[in-house]
């Protein structure tokens, strides 16, 4: 037992922004051509609102995503989550920032396909360091309405389900920031509705940080906070 | 219908009848294309619009002969295709259709200039432009002697469209053609397009999302989830 | 730990990904498996073999009839001790058969006594006629002949000059082999020093040779032995104890073997403390072939090692097959917080699953591949068995964590969004060797100590002591190591530069044909072709430095085999009688020529010679003489000068220096004249230098014409005749030996490179090569299909995407045929060139090993074009299987996966 007594950390400190990117460069070198993807992006992102980020294709929007999922490196400039620079932390601590305080949902192929949705979940919770991952597991996809899908292999799946499923394990796992890169892409529109009640659920119930890059309006329409980007900045 | 006078601006190059799709992804039916009917006149500029999942680029790919439909039937200058035409659906008919799809599918061991050449190879002899002209048209004619991965998405794109056009095609299929292009490249190849299609009068079909491109057109098919939400025509 | 439970989870649930690798990955398991149960095997038919070519293990020097009695039983009594007569030898300095044709005196010979039951114990004698029954005696059959006696002739036997003569019964007549060991002087503290057998000898009971022989001779003791090798020169009774140990008990290698014989002779002293000191023959073999052993683990090693690295790189290409969707499921992982702890952890968990299934699957198939390719059971044991399923188990974890290592550090270090939009990263710098040039390093050290051994002969030496230590030159393993390393980096650095320039040449040619595409096409294909021509060039050299090492080696065993015996066949008469023999043996079918010998001896100041009497016309038609056998001339030369002298001598160098001979110096020798039983005085011219000749031993020998050596020696002529033969030799010799009837000995080239005795060359390296060579050519295979099918996944986009735009299957499938072919063409010149260089390294290396070295490396064409063929068949059937796979692809789903 520590004497030493640990600072507590707000969860939601308004005044430290969830994510937040200052004069951020990312620039690509495939043989000779050379794309200039974000070019001085700066954005904040309160804790706990939903945002959407919205521009045309090639605007930079994933790239900077995957930015924020410590996933990449910028060329220039700095990104910051819960005030930390992503850049400046040894590739443990963004394992760590990985598994346990942000989660990403790619637009397709979030799930290891041989495995059930409920050891998918699982699977992420133990990379977590979280205890009883398989009851946890479940618990989380049947509260988004997938507890009789939790023993389908993930293949199996409908792209709507994986989602879900996805979403689900962002739900277990308690990400304080979640970020989706056109979670609806592929999905019709009975299906994005159901996502979007997800996202949502993980907003108001889990209180994530939800940024979601998306080209749906009807995304765009539930969220706190649209954000226009355009030619790698924000419009 | 089945007229033999291809001259004639009446004749449908391809039609579908009523045809669907429909996928088995162990135990979920996904209905790709719900009983659609379309038809494609020589020379005609027909785009499908449609977000993700819509089925526009099954309808393409159907209007290809890329796939064959679960039900309703497809003809080709008036006659059925069959398996056959599947498997070389451009030879089966004589009609001659190039594809230019999403990711440009440069051949990547040839060069630019190469990849027109070997199109040209197998495309009937006649008067038109040649590779380097083609090249020209289309602004690269510099980088002829560039592999695809020296060359921007753009310029690929612009690529695939001369090597296209090399095929001396009578249907031009393009499945999102700026798809992963910033807005001003894909305002610029939607024009070169545009003005390939005014002097090669060949037919075609576009399927996109894109809101830029909607505005040039002969024909609009708007499609959402698997059915024709919206048929509008210009002429 | 729920990582490693979700790894074999996902093995279980998709088994097919996985079975490629475990095929491959047992297959080079199974190799270096049935290696391991190959070197086991022949370290212990080593053994056996060594063991049963002694025929008597133990000597012991005794002061009497008793005493020998008294050491006999004691021995006996030991465990592990299998039999232990008590024997003796004597000399006879005349013998006479008064016969109805006349009288006939013989000179000098020797008597063996044994006891009645010694034929139960002992094989170094083989009754022809009769039997040994006492007041009786057996005469061997030369001396038979000499006497011209039978059974029922009684002959009397004088043990000295001057005593009166001992009448004896002959009983029979027998052949006796091992001689030299039987007659040896007896010095315990010299060890084994096998002498000149006696020409004549007379076996009679042991008890009758008390009572009535030994008598007149003194007995010889350990202060009156060491009387040199000379025939006749023994001049006492040698009471000895004979032994043979149970040689069940010694199983395993060499060295082994040795410290058990050892052992059990130590403990027998010490239990008959200071009665006996034996003189130990088998020791002394055992010694010599664990040195033997130890020279054919290095070979085997040396040999094996390249082949095994190259079916690890092919492992590694089977895991290239999976390499993609395991790269975007690790990429999955660590986008979700996996560490680089856990991505080890999964490709460890995942290797030893997959490991052992292969492991286990290799090292049954070795088990049950050895017998059937070596003709034979292995008799490993099941501990044997078990530990090398075992140690194959370990192998295949081994390869397959390296490989799949790979892939995961290959993602932790890249970006992960690339990897999962699968786009190629930003070029690296170069990796660490490339950047030191390692690659040419290690030919260039390479080629340096092979121009080195080359020059000055680095001898990996084996001293035969008593615990035989292998001082091996390094050096010797470094040359082709570091070749084999060199060039395979070298390979990998030039990444197909060589095909890109070379099709690039072709390509400005060629223009718009399709070959102009063709070549356009490889020319940016060149990384991908380069690892296909690599790893199928590098498996193939494997092969062909293999098949040419080991046909030389065969080539040098029967060169050597020949060198032993003297010719193909060799037939060995009583003197005199070889002349009459050769026109009958001549008549044989297959036999191509026909030279007499005499094999006698002669006196060189104080030292016993061999000498052979030859005919110089006609040897070089019946036996093999190379240039290598003589020093200042070739064979043709020297045969010419011997033949063109009639007094003329080859002797050794070391004569040479040792009398400070020069060429054409009057020598004089003391060659026994058989007429008057003693040594005369006979001059001869030296004429040359001779180092080896066909049946002539290691140490200083000289060669004659025999007309003259027969003049001064009053001899009968002959006593063997050298034979070459067309075809069989097994075959021609059994001919032979019926054309030639009784009494004489018929050797075969075959029977004797079958017999391992103390030269390296006949270890036997055909049953290992044999295996490695089917590995190879498996292999090969293996490495194709796999190549082809790697290659058709890759392009699958690629070629699909012609066909849209209206190329026919053939014009495509062209562009695999043509990727195909540079591979195997290539592959198949680099074999060639390397595997050949490689050959030639090594037999450089160990040529001193060779006896006689070869002339000309042997290459064994058949097989050669058997590995080829199996890679082109392989390349080819593999290529019409994608193409007919082309074929049948759906072009709109694979077009659809854009």
């Amino acid at each position: 037992m520590s004497l030493y007594v640990e600072p507590v950390v707000e969860a939601t400190d308004t005044a430290l922004p969830a994510l937040e990117a200052v004069d951020v460069f990312r620039i690509f070198r495939t043989g000779e051509a050379e794309t200039v993807a974000l070019r001085g992006l700066d954005l904040d992102v309160a804790a706990g609102s939903m945002v959407a980020i919205l521009g045309p294709s090639g605007c930079g929007k994933s790239t900077f995503l995957h930015l924020a999922a410590g996933l990449d490196q910028p060329s220039a400039g700095e990104v910051r989550a819960f005030g930390r620079p992503l850049g400046r932390l040894a590739e443990p601590e963004l394992a760590r920032y990985r598994a346990r305080d942000m989660a990403i949902v790619f637009q397709s192929r979030n799930l290891l396909g041989h495995l059930t949705a409920v050891e998918n979940v699982a699977l992420q919770l133990g990379l977590a360091g979280v205890d009883d991952a398989e009851a946890k597991a479940r618990a989380a996809l049947a509260s988004f309405g997938l507890g009789d899908r939790s023993a389908t292999r993930a293949a199996s799946l409908s792209g709507g389900e994986q989602q879900r499923a996805a979403i689900a394990a962002c739900a277990a796992r308690t990400a304080r920031l979640v970020l989706c890169d056109e979670p609806t892409g592929e999905l019709d529109t009975a299906n994005e509705a159901r996502v979007i009640e997800a996202l949502q659920l993980l907003q108001m119930e889990h209180g994530a940080t939800v940024v979601i890059v998306t080209h749906s309006t009807r995304v765009a329409d539930v969220c706190d906070r649209v954000v226009l980007m355009r030619d790698g900045r924000v419009a | 219908m089945a007229g033999r006078d291809l001259a004639s601006p009446a004749l449908a190059l391809v039609t579908c009848e009523d045809v669907s799709v429909v996928h088995d992804r162990s135990g979920v039916r996904v209905v790709a294309l719900d009983r659609v009917s379309v038809r494609v006149r020589a020379g005609e500029r027909v785009v499908l619009w449609g977000r993700s999942g819509s089925g526009k680029s099954t309808l393409l790919h159907v209007l290809g002969g890329l796939l064959e439909p679960t039900s309703g039937s497809v003809s080709f200058a008036g006659r059925p295709s069959t398996a056959r035409d599947r498997a070389t659906p451009h030879r089966g008919f004589g009609l001659g259709i190039a594809y230019v799809f999403q990711g440009s599918s440069l051949l990547p061991t040839f060069t630019a200039i190469e990849n027109l050449r070997f199109a040209a190879r197998y495309a009937p002899d006649d008067d038109g432009p040649g590779p380097d002209e083609l090249l020209a048209l289309v602004g690269l004619e510099t980088k002829g002697n560039h592999l695809p991965s020296e060359l921007s998405g753009g310029e690929q794109q612009r690529v695939a469209i001369a090597r296209a056009l090399a095929q001396r095609p009578r249907l031009m299929l393009c499945d999102e053609p700026t798809g992963h292009l910033d807005t001003d490249t894909s305002t610029r190849i939607l024009a070169l397009i545009d003005a390939l299609h005014e002097r090669f009068r060949f037919a075609l079909v576009v399927a996109t999302h894109d809101h830029e491109l909607v505005t040039r057109f002969d024909r609009l098919i708007e499609l959402g989830d698997g059915r024709i939400a919206l048929e509008e025509s210009k002429r | 730990m729920t990582l490693a439970r979700y790894a074999l989870l996902g093995l279980l649930r998709a088994p097919g990904r996985g079975l490629v690798r475990i095929v491959t990955l047992a297959t080079a398991v199974a190799l270096l498996g049935a290696m391991l149960v190959f070197v086991s095997h022949s370290l212990r038919a080593t053994t056996s073999n060594a063991v049963a070519a002694v025929s008597i293990a133990w000597q012991g020097p005794v002061g009497s009839y008793t005493a020998a009695q008294q050491v006999a039983a004691g021995t006996t009594r030991q465990t592990g001790v299998a039999v232990a007569m008590a024997t003796a030898t004597a000399p006879f300095a005349s013998a006479t058969n008064a016969s109805a044709n006349g009288t006939i005196h013989t000179g000098q010979g020797a008597v063996l006594a044994v006891p009645a039951d010694y034929l139960t114990g002992f094989s170094t004698i083989r009754i022809l006629q009769g039997s040994i029954i006492p007041g009786g005696v057996v005469l061997d059959q030369q001396l038979a002949a000499t006497l011209q006696a039978g059974i029922g002739d009684t002959v009397s036997l004088a043990p000295t000059a001057t005593a009166t003569p001992r009448q004896y019964k002959v009983t029979g007549v027998a052949v006796v082999s091992s001689t030299n060991t039987l007659f040896a002087p007896l010095d315990p503290r010299a060890g084994p020093a096998p002498a000149q057998p006696p020409a004549q000898i007379a076996i009679m009971p042991i008890e009758g040779f008390a009572q009535t022989y030994a008598s007149a001779l003194p007995s010889l003791t350990a202060a009156s032995i060491g009387t040199g090798a000379i025939p006749g020169a023994q001049d006492g009774v040698q009471w000895q104890v004979q032994a043979r140990i149970d040689t069940s008990a010694l199983n395993g290698d060499p060295s082994s073997a040795l410290q058990q014989a050892t052992s059990l002779r130590n403990r027998v002293e010490r239990s008959l403390p200071g009665q006996v000191q034996f003189v130990d023959n088998l020791a002394a073999t055992l010694t010599l072939a664990a040195g033997d052993a130890l020279y054919a683990e290095a070979l085997y090693i040396l040999l094996a090692i390249p082949g095994a690295l190259v079916a690890l790189g092919l492992v590694y290409l089977a895991a290239l097959g999976t390499a993609e969707e395991d790269r975007r499921a690790l990429a999955l992982l660590r986008a979700r917080g996996a560490r680089r702890r856990d991505l080890v952890t999964l490709a460890v968990v995942e290797s030893v699953a997959l490991g052992t299934i292969a492991g286990a699957g290799g090292g049954v198939t070795a088990l049950t591949l050895v017998p059937r390719i070596v003709d034979g059971p292995v008799g490993l044991g099941p501990a044997g068995a078990a530990a090398t399923i075992l140690a194959c188990v370990v192998l295949a974890c081994a390869g397959a964590l390296a490989a799949r290592l790979g892939a995961s550090l290959g993602v932790r270090r890249g970006q992960v969004r690339d990897q999962r939009v699968g786009s190629s990263g930003e070029p690296g710098r170069a990796p660490l060797w490339q950047r030191l040039w390692v690659d040419l390093v290690a030919i260039a050290t390479s080629l340096l100590v092979y121009w080195f051994t080359l020059r000055t002969g680095f001898a990996a030496v084996v001293s035969p002591d008593a615990n035989p230590t292998l001082s091996l030159s390094v050096y010797m393993l470094f040359a082709p190591a570091l070749l084999w390393i060199g060039v395979t980096l070298l390979l990998v650095r030039l990444r197909g530069r060589a095909i890109t320039w070379l099709a690039r040449r072709g390509a400005s040619t060629t223009g718009g044909t399709l070959g102009g595409f063709l070549l356009a096409s490889v020319t940016r294909r060149g990384a991908a072709i380069n690892r296909g021509l690599v790893l199928v060039g590098l498996l193939l050299a494997f092969g062909v430095e293999l098949g040419v090492f080991a046909s030389t080696y065969q080539q040098q065993a029967r060169v050597d085999a020949q060198l032993t015996i003297g010719a193909d066949v060799v037939v060995s008469t009583p003197a005199g009688s070889a002349a009459r023999l050769a026109p009958r043996v001549s008549a044989v079918p297959g036999v191509s020529a026909t030279t007499l010998v005499n094999h006698t001896y002669a006196y060189i100041g104080p030292d016993l010679q061999d000498t052979y009497g030859i005919d110089a016309a006609t040897i070089s038609r019946a036996t093999r003489l190379r240039d290598s056998y003589f020093i200042g001339g070739g064979a043709v030369d020297l045969m010419h000068r011997l033949a063109s002298v009639p007094d003329g001598i080859l002797v050794s160098k070391e004569t040479v220096t040792d009398y400070a001979l020069a060429i054409g110096d009057l020598v004089n020798l003391r060659v026994l004249d058989a007429a008057s039983g003693a040594f005369v005085v006979a001059p001869f011219h030296v004429v040359g230098i001779v180092q080896e000749f066909p049946s002539a031993p290691k140490d200083s020998f000289m060669v004659a014409n025999d007309t003259y050596l027969t003049h001064v020696t009053h001899g009968a002529g002959a006593n063997g005749v050298f034979i070459r033969v067309d075809g069989n030799a097994t075959l021609a010799g059994r001919q032979i030996a019926i054309a030639a009837g009784g009494g004489v000995s018929v050797r075969t080239i075959d029977e004797q490179t079958r017999q391992t005795v103390s030269s390296i060359t006949t270890v036997d390296l055909a049953g290992i090569s044999r295996i490695e060579e089917v590995f190879a050519v498996i292999l090969a295979a293996i490495a194709l299909t796999l190549l082809i099918s790697v290659a058709l996944a890759e392009r699958r986009q690629e070629l699909a995407t012609m066909a849209a735009i209206g190329a026919p299957i053939r014009d495509i499938a062209a562009f695999l045929w043509s990727e195909a072919a540079i591979i195997v063409g290539g592959a198949l010149a680099l074999a060639l060139a390397l595997g050949l260089l490689l050959a030639e390294m090594l037999t450089a290396m160990l040529t001193h090993v060779f006896d006689p070295p070869p002339d000309a490396l042997a290459i064994p064409w058949p097989y050669l074009g058997l590995l080829a063929g199996s890679a082109i068949a392989a390349a080819v059937l593999s290529t019409l299987v994608a193409v007919r796979r082309l074929q049948r692809l759906s072009l709109g789903t694979v077009l659809r996966e854009q």
